[in-house]
C-alpha cells in the first residue's frame, strides 16, 4: 500500500510542475522550428534538476525523491509522477518524455538492494526487435511467445558479458549508462544490469528522424560481449519478473499520462482559438460543429484522466497491477490523439502549419500511441490475461 | 494448396461452373484497373509509371530536405509527358478525347492521377497537381477569354518555360467563408477590385495558396468596390505585374513539396482581358471550380492512404517476429484486410463522383470528406501496426499520416464540406415533409 499525499500537497506539486512548464518548458517552443529550440534543452533538464522535477541516481540531488519516477515513487505510488508528466506535456510531450525517460532509468536503481554508483544520466533499455514481449516472455524470457528475449547475459570470469540488441531506448538525450533488461543464460530469468555508456562493445546509434517527441533521446543499442563488473548486476526485493512487470506498468503510466497532458494542451489552445476566430458571421466557438469538438475533446480528456488514475491505484498482485496499466495505454491512446486531432480541426488551416504547435501535438501524441507498446502487444497481452481468466 | 483453397476446389465444378468464377491473376491494383475502360486503363498505369520513376524515389530525401528541393525539373518531367496540360485536347493541351469520350466525367482522368502522384508522395503530387487547380476557372467559365488563357498558358508549358498556375480564394480573414453559402454572406473579404482605365485595381490579401511561391499566373478572386462576397469576380493575375508580391510561405506538417504561399497585391493594374468571365460571376465560379476539385482532393487522400497501406504491408512481410512474418499473424491480417476495405471504399466514392457528366455539391463533398477522415485514420492504422517503426521517418509511414491530415481541412474543411451536402441536397432529400 503506498501512503497516501493530502489534496493540499497534491495540488502544491500540480502547482510547481505546471509553472515550471509554463515559465522554463515554455520559451523553448517560442522558436521557429517545428519542435521548438532543442538547443534549451540541456538548460531545461538543468533547471529541472534544481526544482527537483527530474530524477537523478545521485545521493546529493534533489530530484532523487522528488523527481519523477524518484523514490517518492516508492512511497506514495505512480499518481504523483503522472500527474507532474501530464502537467509538463501540457506545453511540450518531448521534453515530458525526457523526464519520464530519465526517471524509467533511475528509479531501478532507487528500487534496487545493492544500488550501484550511477551517472546523472540513465536511461532505461528494454524493447527488442520488435516491441515488448509478449506475457509468457514476461514471465519467462526464454519462452517465444511470440519471441524470446535475445539480450543474453552470460557468466564471464567474476562478471557477465552481455551481448544482443534493444531498440526504441529513449533518454533525456546523451546517456551516461543504461539500464538494461536482459535474460540471464544461466536460469533463464530476468536480470538487470547498469551498462556504462562508454562500456566497450556497446553500440548506441541514433534511432534517425522520426514523427514526433523529438525532444527526447530515441538509440537502438546493440552489446556485442560488453563486459561487466558483478557490482552493475542489480538485486531486487521482490522476483526480477515482478521488477521488470513494475518497470512496464510505471512505463505505460506515464506514457498515459503525457498522452492525456498533451490533449489537455490542445484543448486549451483550441477553447483559446475558437473565442477569438470569426468565420460563418460569428465566433467559431458558436458554431454546434465546433462544440462538438471541443466537448468531445473534454470527455475523452476526462476519460484519459481516469484511465490513469485507476492504472495507478490499482493493487494487488505485480500483473493484476500491470493488467491495469495495459489497459489505460490501450483505451487512452486513442482517446487522447482523437482529442488531439479533433483539436487541430478547430484551428483550419491555421492547426496544420507550425505556428500554433498543434500539428507538433499531434505528431507527439502519434508517436506515444506506439511507444512502449503499440496497440496489437497490448491487446495480445491483454488478451492472453482474459484467457487465463 | 489446401484442398479447401478455392483455386483448388473449383476444379469439381461443372465447366460452366468453373467459368462463373472470377480467376484473380492480377493484383488489386491491376484488376481495378481493368475495370476501367481501356483508355483511361492505359492512362492509369502511364500515371503510375511516372510516379514510381520519378516522385516515389524521392519522396522521404524532400520531405526532410526541403530547402534544397527544385520542384521544376520534376515539373517539366511531367509536363513532357503531358500530364500538366489535360483540360484541353490537342492542338492546344494533351487530353486524350478517348479518355473523355470513355467516363461522364472530365474528372476520372484527374482523379487517376492525383491517387497515381499521391501514392507515391503527397507533397510533389500537391505541387503537381494545384496546377490544374489554379486552371480550372479557366476552363470553368465557360469563356473565350477563359479557353484563350488556358491555349495561351498550355502553349507556353509545352515550349518548356517555368510556368504553373494557382487558385487563390482564401484570406486571412476568410476561410471557410469563401467556401460556404451563409458564411460568405457575411464574410469579412478584403480582396477588391476597383474599376480603373484598361482595365481593374487589385488590392488584397490571399493566404495559404497551394503553388503560390511558384506560380506565374494565379486565378484570384476579389469582390468589386463596395459590395459583398455575391460580387467576386475573377482575375488571372501575372505574377510579373507591377504590384503583386509574395509573403511568407508557411511551414506545414506535410505535403511539404508543394508550398503554401500568402500573396500580396497592392494596385495591381489587371487589364481588361485578364478578367475570367463576366463581373459577379466569380462567386458561382469558385463554387463550381470546388464541385469539380473536391473529388479530386478525395483521390488525394485515396492516393496517400495507399501509399502508407503499400508501406506498411512491405514492411509486415519484410519483418520477422517469432517464427512468422508479421504478416502471417492473424490480428495484423484483419487490420491489413480493414485498411484495404476501407481504402477500397473511399476510392468507389470518388469513382462514383466520375459517373456523373457534370460533378456537383453534394455528392463532391461527400467524396471530399469520406476519403479525407478514411485517409487519416489507415494511415494511423499503418503507423500502429509497425510498432515503433511506424513513427520512424524511414519506413514513409509517418510522413503519409502528416500529409493525410491536410485533406479534412483544404478545399472546405470537413465541418464545411459536411454542410455543404446537406445545403446541397436540403431541398430535393432533407428537408421533404
Ligand atoms: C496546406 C494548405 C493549402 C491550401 N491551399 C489553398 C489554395 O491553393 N487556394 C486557396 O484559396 N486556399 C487554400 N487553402 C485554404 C483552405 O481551403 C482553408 O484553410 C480552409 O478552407 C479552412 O479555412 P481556414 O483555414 O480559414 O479555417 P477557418 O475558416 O477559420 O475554420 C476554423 C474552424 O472553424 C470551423 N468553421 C468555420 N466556419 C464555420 C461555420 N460556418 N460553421 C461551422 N464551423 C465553421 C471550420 O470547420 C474549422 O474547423 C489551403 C490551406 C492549407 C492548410
Amino acid at each position: 500500500m503506498s501512503e497516501q499525499l493530502s489534496r493540499e500537497e497534491l495540488a502544491a506539486f500540480r502547482e510547481m510542475a505546471a509553472s515550471f512548464a509554463k515559465k522554463t518548458i515554455a520559451p523553448m517552443l517560442a522558436h521557429e522550428s517545428p519542435d521548438g529550440n532543442l538547443e534549451m534543452l540541456p538548460a531545461i533538464l538543468h533547471q529541472g534538476q534544481e526544482a527537483g522535477l527530474l530524477a537523478s541516481p545521485r545521493p546529493e540531488a534533489a530530484g532523487r525523491e522528488t523527481g519523477i519516477w524518484g523514490s517518492q515513487t516508492l512511497t506514495h505510488g505512480p499518481a504523483v509522477s503522472a500527474m507532474l508528466l501530464e502537467e509538463l506535456a501540457v506545453v511540450c510531450g518531448g521534453v515530458a518524455m525526457c523526464f519520464h525517460a530519465q526517471g524509467m532509468g533511475t528509479l531501478p536503481l532507487l528500487r534496487a538492494e545493492n544500488p550501484p554508483s550511477a551517472p546523472e544520466n540513465v536511461a532505461a533499455a528494454f524493447s527488442e526487435a520488435f516491441g515488448i514481449p509478449g506475457l509468457f516472455t514476461l514471465r519467462e524470457p526464454l519462452q517465444a511467445a511470440p519471441a524470446a528475449v535475445e539480450t543474453v547475459a552470460r557468466e564471464a570470469g567474476d562478471g557477465f558479458e552481455l551481448s544482443g540488441e534493444k531498440t526504441f531506448v529513449y533518454s533525456a538525450g546523451r546517456p551516461e549508462a543504461y539500464l538494461v533488461f536482459a535474460r540471464s543464460a544461466a536460469n533463464g530469468d530476468w536480470t538487470c544490469f547498469l551498462v556504462p555508456a562508454d562500456a566497450k562493445g556497446l553500440q548506441a546509434r541514433n534511432a534517425g528522424a522520426r514523427a514526433g517527441l523529438r525532444a527526447a533521446g530515441l538509440e537502438h543499442l546493440r552489446f556485442d560481449r560488453v563486459k561487466l563488473d558483478r557490482s552493475l548486476l542489480l538485486r531486487f526485493q521482490v522476483p526480477n519478473r515482478e521488477a521488470v512487470l513494475e518497470q512496464l506498468r510505471l512505463n505505460l503510466i506515464g506514457l498515459s499520462a503525457i498522452a492525456a497532458g498533451i490533449a489537455r494542451g490542445a484543448l486549451a489552445s483550441a477553447r483559446q482559438y475558437a473565442g477569438e476566430r470569426y468565420q460563418g458571421g460569428d465566433l467559431i466557438i458558436a458554431h454546434p460543429a465546433m462544440q462538438t469538438l471541443l466537448a468531445e475533446s473534454d470527455a475523452r480528456i476526462a476519460a484519459c484522466q481516469a484511465g490513469v488514475s485507476r492504472a495507478c491505484q490499482a493493487e494487488g498482485h505485480a500483473e493484476v497491477r500491470f493488467r491495469e496499466a495495459v489497459r489505460a495505454k490501450l483505451i487512452i491512446m486513442p482517446a487522447a490523439a482523437g482529442a488531439v486531432t479533433d483539436c487541430l480541426q478547430i484551428f483550419g488551416g491555421y492547426g496544420y502549419m507550425e505556428d500554433y504547435r498543434m500539428e507538433k501535438r499531434l505528431r507527439d501524441v502519434s508517436v506515444l500511441k506506439s511507444a512502449g507498446g503499440a496497440p496489437r502487444e497490448l491487446r495480445a497481452i491483454l488478451a492472453q490475461m482474459i484467457q487465463e481468466g | 494448396m489446401l484442398p479447401t483453397h478455392m483455386k483448388q476446389a473449383s476444379q469439381n465444378l461443372s465447366l460452366i461452373g468453373r467459368r462463373l468464377v472470377a480467376e484473380r491473376e492480377g493484383d488489386l491494383w491491376q484488376e481495378e484497373t481493368e475495370t476501367l475502360p481501356w483508355p483511361l486503363a492505359r492512362q492509369r498505369r502511364l500515371y503510375k509509371n511516372f510516379a514510381d520513376q520519378f516522385i516515389r524515389p524521392r519522396a522521404l530525401e524532400v520531405d526532410k530536405h526541403l530547402a534544397e528541393f527544385d520542384p521544376w525539373p520534376l515539373w517539366h518531367e511531367a509536363a513532357r509527358r503531358g500530364f500538366q496540360t489535360e483540360f484541353l485536347p490537342w492542338p492546344f493541351g494533351t487530353a486524350k478525347l478517348l479518355n473523355l469520350a470513355s467516363m461522364p466525367s472530365p474528372l476520372f482522368a484527374t482523379a487517376l492521377k492525383a491517387e497515381e502522384f499521391c501514392a507515391a508522395c503527397g507533397g510533389m503530387a500537391l505541387m503537381l497537381l494545384a496546377h490544374d487547380l489554379g486552371m480550372a476557372p479557366l476552363l470553368l467559365s465557360g469563356t473565350w477569354t477563359g479557353f484563350n488563357w488556358l491555349r495561351r498558358i498550355y502553349s507556353r508549358i509545352r515550349a518548356g518555360e517555368n510556368i504553373a498556375a494557382a487558385f487563390a480564394i482564401t484570406e486571412p480573414g476568410a476561410g471557410s467563408d469563401v467556401e460556404e453559402t451563409e458564411g460568405a454572406a457575411r464574410a469579412r473579404i478584403l480582396s477588391r477590385a476597383k474599376k480603373a482605365p484598361g482595365g481593374y485595381l487589385l488590392n488584397g490579401r490571399k493566404c495559404f495558396i497551394s503553388d503560390g511561391g511558384i506560380a506565374s499566373y494565379i486565378t484570384f478572386f476579389a469582390a468589386l468596390e463596395n459590395e459583398g462576397v455575391e460580387s467576386w469576380t475573377c482575375f488571372l493575375v501575372e505574377s510579373p505585374m507591377k504590384g503583386f508580391s509574395r509573403g511568407r510561405r508557411e511551414k506545414k506538417m506535410g505535403q511539404k513539396a508543394g508550398d503554401a504561399t500568402e500573396l500580396i497585391l497592392e494596385d495591381v493594374l489587371v487589364p481588361e482581358d485578364h478578367r475570367i468571365g463576366p463581373e459577379r460571376s466569380g462567386w458561382a465560379l469558385n463554387r463550381n471550380t470546388l464541385n469539380y476539385s473536391r473529388p479530386a482532393v478525395g483521390a488525394i487522400a485515396v492516393g496517400i492512404a495507399r501509399g502508407a497501406l503499400e508501406r506498411c504491408l512491405e514492411f509486415c512481410r519484410a519483418t520477422r517476429l517469432g517464427n512468422k512474418r508479421l504478416a502471417d499473424y492473424q490480428d495484423v491480417q484483419i487490420e491489413l484486410a480493414e485498411m484495404t476495405i476501407q481504402l477500397t471504399a473511399a476510392r468507389a466514392l470518388v469513382w462514383h463522383c466520375g459517373r456523373y457528366r457534370l460533378p456537383f455539391q453534394g455528392v463532391s463533398a461527400a467524396a471530399k470528406c469520406f476519403a479525407g477522415d478514411t485517409a487519416f485514420a489507415i494511415c494511423h492504422k499503418a503507423m500502429e501496426l509497425m510498432g515503433d517503426h511506424g513513427y520512424l521517418h524511414g519506413h514513409g509511414v509517418e510522413k503519409a499520416m502528416r500529409d493525410s491530415r491536410l485533406n479534412q481541412i483544404y478545399e472546405g474543411t470537413n465541418q464545411i464540406n459536411r454542410l455543404a451536402l446537406i445545403e446541397d441536397a436540403w431541398e430535393t432529400d432533407f428537408a421533404r415533409p
